[in-house]
């Protein structure tokens, strides 16, 4: 018979798994499907040193595996999968895995956010080639390499930093004349004799066949074209709603983001929403925990009031 | 049964360069998750291939390996290439699922089967 779960968590990153420890510990028969990447986004991340009670700080897995840890002490269960569509119209709410249907009465998606890319065919086809989007992961490979990172915000800029400390030149191209990144990290970037600008430029192009061996810019202001050679280009320019799931079952806006009254609920009784999925501005750890509780409050109160209406 | 065997930039010449069999190596490193994601798939490699031999670089425990790693090409993590008397002959860049890895490199090895077949001598 198929079990009628609580609570379906999609999503283990640290927002996902905070909301699996509060409705586990409420009772609530829990069932996280974890998606591609238990930890999601931080577990990607090596260095975290802002997140509270680590004070000499702790890695991105090692605090994935204490949050995985703690939901399955209160009895949180996971799935190892990829949920590959939803049904909200009727009660029970329905979450697929290929044809496997899970069902319950309400359902937490904290499915995070995406790097945006610049939608290039050379983009994909030198993922990993020179292309990436990470300089945790592989900022050791580009060692005394020149490297063109593009974007301009947090993430840009703190990523060319990383890179700065292999790299021998970082490009940092941005399609405005100033960076949108906080004074912090643009402070330290412009003092990093490495790390060199090109303003209001775009890169058009990747070039290379089987790896990258430059770029293809063109100026916005005079529309003027020319190649730069490098051997590695990281895309930073931000970030989209892991939405995609989600279409046509709740609203969303023009950007996918979910249409939501208190930040966590949404157009759907039962379904709320944490984490990166909607958070246009923090994406800190700490602040995805907070709204995994927020949610996981909101689902616990949604169900003691009587649990299964007709979304 | 054959294990997934650490190498070390030093044993390069040893382990892969002159040995007749064909030999997988997943670059990796412990800061990058999807490498901790493929890591226990590509343990379980060894049992599904003959006459195969698997090995894991990480590139992060020495500058030597390092170097190595970027002198063969290797620009992302985790990249597994496969070297045949020393020769790249292919390779699988990001994480993959067991059936997927296995698929994917099998196609990569049938390309070389000369390689397998062990007295065929190689083009230098």
């Amino acid at each position: 018979m198929q079990t009628l779960h609580d609570v379906i968590i999609l999503g283990a990153g640290p927002a996902g798994l905070t909301a699996a420890i509060y409705t586990a510990r409420a009772r609530l028969d829990t069932l996280v499907i974890t998606g591609p990447m238990v930890g999601g986004q931080i577990a990607l991340t090596y260095q975290v040193d802002n997140y509270p009670g680590f004070p000499e700080g702790t890695t991105g897995p090692e605090l994935v595996g204490l949050m995985r840890a703690h939901a399955e002490r209160f009895d949180a269960a996971f799935l190892e999968a990829e949920a590959t569509a939803v049904d909200f119209s009727s009660s029970p709410l329905k979450v697929y895995v290929g044809e496997k249907a899970y069902e319950a009465r309400s359902v937490i998606v904290a499915t995070g956010s995406v790097n945006r890319r610049l939608g290039l065919e050379s983009e994909e086809r030198l993922m990993g080639r020179g292309v990436f989007v990470c300089a945790t992961c592989d900022a050791v490979l580009y060692e005394g390499r020149r490297v063109v990172v593009v974007g301009g915000g947090d993430s840009a800029v703190q990523e060319a930093l990383d890179l700065a400390k292999f790299a021998r030149e970082v490009l940092i191209v941005h399609r405005r004349d100033a960076l949108t990144a906080c004074s912090c990290l643009t402070q330290r970037a412009r003092e990093n004799e490495r790390i060199a600008f090109i303003w209001n430029t775009v890169v058009e192009e990747i070039l290379g066949e089987r790896r990258v061996e430059g770029v293809r810019l063109r100026d916005r202001e005079t529309g003027e074209q020319r190649t730069l050679d490098c051997y590695g280009v990281l895309i930073a320019i931000g970030w989209d709603p892991n939405t995609a799931l989600l279409q046509g079952q709740l609203n969303l806006d023009e950007k996918g983001y979910v249409a939501t009254g208190t930040g966590v609920d949404t157009s759907v009784e039962g379904v709320f929403i944490a984490g990166d999925i909607n958070d246009r501005r923090y994406r800190q750890v700490v602040t995805a925990c907070g709204s995994g509780c927020m949610a996981a409050l909101e689902a616990e109160r949604y169900l003691g009031e009587g649990g299964v209406k007709s979304p | 049964m054959s294990k997934v065997i650490e190498l070390q930039a030093a044993s390069w010449e040893r382990e892969v360069s002159r040995v007749e069999e064909p030999v997988v190596i997943d670059f990796w490193h412990q800061m990058c998750g999807w490498c901790l994601k493929l890591n226990p798939v590509f343990d379980q490699l060894p049992e599904r291939f003959e006459s195969v031999k698997f090995a894991k670089m990480n590139v992060l425990e020495s500058t030597e390996n390092r170097s190595l790693a970027m002198e063969n090409g290797v620009m992302g993590t985790p990249t597994i290439k496969v070297f045949c008397e020393g020769r790249d002959i292919g390779e699988i860049i990001g994480f993959r699922t067991l059936e997927d890895l296995e698929s994917d490199l099998r196609e990569i090895l049938d390309k070389r089967l000369n390689c397998l077949g062990k007295s065929t001598p190689l083009e230098s």
